[in-house]
Order: C-alpha cells, then structure tokens, then sequence
C-alpha cells in the first residue's frame, strides 16, 4: 500500500541509527585488524591499522569511530570498532627473535605485547557486541577461545564467530562450527573480501 | 637421566585467597592442579595475571579445564544432581572438576577432550 510505504519512508527518515561499539577478539594472527581494515575500506574508504605475518602486530587498543554500515533493507549501524590485541596465555620474546626481529626490538615488543592483552581484557566490559576472529586453519579447540567465548556468553555480550582465512587451502569452517555449536560462525576471507555480504548480514542478525 | 616434575595441588579456595601463591610455584617451575573448574571470568583473571608476571625467564602458561563428568549429567536424578551443583557453586563459587596450570617452559602444549586432558613436553 503506497500510504503504508509512505509512512515506512518517513519511520526510517527519522529513526535514530543504532549506535553499537564492536569489539573485535581472538588470539594473536587470527586476523583481527584485517577484518577491521577490512569492514573500514568497504565502508568509509580507509583503513584502521597496519599488519603484520610476526604475532602481536596491534598491541594498544585500536578505535575507529562513525562507520556507518547499511544493510539491504536499508537498516543502518553506526559502528565504533574496537580492535584489540590478541589475547595469549604466554609471550616468548625469542618467538619474535626468530621471526626476524633484533632482541632490543623483540623484548619491547614481548613487553608491550604483555600490556595489551591485558587492556584487551579490560575492554570487554566496555564493548555492546563482540566479532571473535579465529584462523580457520587452525584447531579451534583452544583454551584461549573457549575462555573468549565463556567470558563473552556469562557476560551476555552478543558474539559472532568469524572464520577467517577461507581463501587458503587448509581452511575449514565446518570444524570451527563443531567445535562451537551453540554460536553462530560465518567464513570470510578478510585479506581479499570473500564472503563479506553475508558477514554483514549476519552482523546485523547479532545486533538485532 | 629422567627428570622431575612437580605437581602442586592447590585447593580453589586458596587460589581465591592468594593468587600470588599460584604463581610463585608456576615460576618455581611446579604443574599447579585445582581441584575445581575455574569461571571464564577467572581464567581471565589468571591470563591478565599471567602478562603481569612475564619477564624473560618466565614466558607464560598454558591452562586447561575440565568439567563434571557429561554421563552424570545424563543420569538418573541428573535434575537434582545438576540443582545440587548450582546451589553449592552459588554458595561456594567452586564449580565441579579440575583446572591444570602449568608453565609454558615446561609444557609446549595442551589439548583435551570432554574427559581428558593431554599435556605435551
């Protein structure tokens, strides 16, 4: 009825956007900034963050601010993301040694990279929902996830699985979703974009 | 020459009352095994603890729990049984099962299943 589609028109005109801060979680190299670069680039055409192959790249709390995202119908989402340091339960500095770096260099960056999980753990009372970024070639059942996920769920902050990596060979989505059947888990590859729009779908399905 | 391990049971209500203790005997190179299933909210607690206590000789944890027993949930009077279970960790926040904390240095890895807990060297 065109009175009733009138009238839908003007709700939407006036209907505040929803204002939700999204946390973005996961152990270290799981892809987290990428995502965030990713969700930023398609959506307000620049990136968050820099990234790295050597573990530990975001060690302070990264933020962007109105990134306003539109789903088909037309619903909008005023986005802060909040992207975090990978939380680990041990920071070797010789691990980024062999990764290349000097030992000066490396015991800043173990030092640093300390801090940042624990400013990391203090967000997660500070964000309305939470996209928890696991590497689809590895093993999910770890103790570090299964404690993200605990923490996310007794505080009733809504969570998304996102499995990253799909684009290599190795990737399977299917043993992140057995491992967690409860949760909702959507494959993407964050790197070339595969994927996004049902990401963002399913985003908007969290939130609602 | 084969080497010695040190195990140190902890009760869950000491770790509650002197974390630190906990992480003397890690540092000193001991498993640490509590005798409940720690909270998400505690392993947390104990990772934020963990990053504190980092330096170059102490690289940090690996952690694992365990739950009640899932045959005993299914079972006869598994109602009461899991009611029980909520009243005692209402009253005494010590959930059923074990938690194992070892050093990093020590254990490379650890992995488990719904019953067991697989410790790599």
């Amino acid at each position: 009825m065109p009175i009733r589609r009138f009238l839908k028109f003007i709700n939407r005109l006036f209907k505040k956007k929803k204002q939700i801060r999204l946390g973005i979680y996961g152990p270290p190299n799981g892809g987290k900034t990428t995502l965030a670069n990713r969700i930023c680039l398609d959506w307000i055409g620049e990136e968050l963050g820099s990234v790295s192959h050597i573990p530990h790249e975001t060690r302070r709390v990264q933020m962007k601010e109105k990134i306003v995202i539109q789903s088909g119908d037309g619903k909008t989402l005023d986005l802060t993301i909040v992207d975090t340091p990978g939380i680990a339960t041990k920071i070797d500095y010789e691990d980024f040694v062999r990764k290349g770096l000097s030992k000066k260099e490396a015991r800043v960056r173990a030092r640093e990279a300390t801090r940042g999980v624990i400013e990391a753990i203090k967000w997660l009372d500070n964000v309305d929902a939470v996209l928890v970024v696991l590497d689809a070639t590895k093993n999910p059942v770890d103790q570090v996830n299964i404690t993200i996920l605990g923490n996310l769920e007794a505080r009733k902050i809504p969570f998304l699985i996102v499995a990253n990596k799909i684009d290599l060979k190795k990737a399977n989505v299917t043993r992140i979703r057995e491992a967690f059947p409860n949760a909702k888990v959507i494959g993407i590859s964050a790197k070339y974009g595969h994927n996004m729009d049902k990401f963002y779908e399913a985003l908007f399905d969290m939130v609602e | 020459m084969s080497k010695k391990i040190s195990i140190k049971l902890v009760p869950y209500e000491e770790m509650r009352r002197d974390m630190d203790a906990v992480f003397n005997e890690l540092k000193k190179g001991s498993i640490v095994l509590i005798d409940a299933k720690i909270s998400p909210e505690e392993e947390s607690e104990i990772i934020a603890k963990t990053m504190e206590n980092i330096d170059l000789r102490f690289k940090g944890i690996e952690i694992s729990t365990i739950d009640v027993k899932k045959e005993e949930k299914k079972g006869k009077g598994s109602k009461i049984f899991l009611t029980l279970e909520k009243i005692k960790k209402a009253l005494t926040g010590k959930e059923r099962g074990i938690t194992i904390i070892g050093p990093a240095s020590l254990i490379k890895k650890m992995e488990k299943t719904p019953e067991e807990i697989y410790l790599y060297m």
